[in-house]
């Protein structure tokens, strides 16, 4: 049984609202070089960066505290990094938009490295429009161990 | 370029950044990040580190800039998929390269699959990674 048997078991889902300030700040912090980015006063439904896909998917799940949540379940201190993301479109990720998120924790494992032992979970986040039609599906990897 | 322009190995992206603290700052704020490594000056200078680390998100997004060089608009990502390898510290210099690994042509449309990188002047790799985009 795994540390992480429990959490397994849960499920999160939610909706979340990508608007047009979160769409710029995004840009802007990671020099996001495309102008539709950033809008416009008359654009309300426009292009968003696309690594943004993995915190709209984040944030409409209600996983922001996901890493608190994967730190007890490992039951000592514990330190919560970020291993890997995989993200696939069916449709282009716009600020304006309303995105609901189903979110699960797809596996998780343990391992032995040099540095020791650690676990990996992976948290896998379904994302629809708000009327159902599929949006992008996010992976998040982690990598769990004592700190 | 055309399709028929693009060959297996081909580098169709690659440019050269310093990691803004600042950039940092923001995603923490913007994400909630509860990792002191992003913030907490006392807790990096005991473990060592160099600096402040830039936020996995933020690396990926510098790839996938590189990636989306070759395509007329982000609408054509199709998928990506990153790992992160090392730690990006706060004025680091990086380097991002998308090359051509794979071109396949389909009814109507024409899809590349890239291998991703950022590399530090050292050649120590701190992400790897693909994408698919569409390019016709």
């Amino acid at each position: 049984m795994s540390r992480f048997t429990e959490l397994a078991e849960r499920r999160w889902e939610g909706e979340f609202t990508l608007e047009r300030w979160l769409s710029y700040l995004w840009a802007e912090a990671t020099n996001g070089e495309d102008p539709s980015y950033r809008g416009s006063t008359e654009d309300d439904h426009g292009l968003a960066p696309p690594t943004l896909a993995t915190i709209v998917a984040r944030e409409a799940a209600g996983t922001t505290t996901i890493e608190a949540a994967l730190s007890e379940a490992y039951g000592t201190t514990a330190e919560v990094m970020l291993g890997g993301h995989r993200v696939t479109f069916d449709r282009p990720l716009r600020f304006g938009e309303t995105y609901r998120a189903t979110a699960e924790i797809l596996d998780h494992e343990e391992r032995t490295g040099t540095t020791g032992a650690f676990s990996v979970v992976t948290m896998a986040y379904s994302v629809t429009s708000a009327t159902g039609e599929p949006a992008f599906q996010v992976e998040w990897d982690f990598v769990v161990r004592a700190a | 370029m055309t399709t028929q322009e693009y060959s297996v190995g081909d580098v169709v992206g690659e440019f050269t950044f310093t990691v803004d603290p600042a950039s940092i700052q923001l995603v923490t704020a913007i994400v909630r990040d509860p990792n002191p490594i992003h913030f907490d000056t006392g807790y990096i200078e005991e473990r060592n580190l160099p600096g402040r680390v830039s936020q996995g998100p933020i690396n990926a997004s510098h790839a996938i800039q590189a990636a989306l060089r070759i395509a007329e608009s982000p609408t054509d990502l199709h998928e990506f998929s990153v790992r992160y390898e090392d730690f990006v510290f706060e004025g680091e210099e990086i380097t991002a390269i998308a090359i051509v690994e794979e071109k396949r042509v389909g009814a109507g449309s024409t899809t590349v699959d890239l291998s991703l990188t950022l590399e530090k002047p050292d050649g120590t790799v701190a992400l790897t990674g693909t994408a698919s985009v569409r390019i016709e």
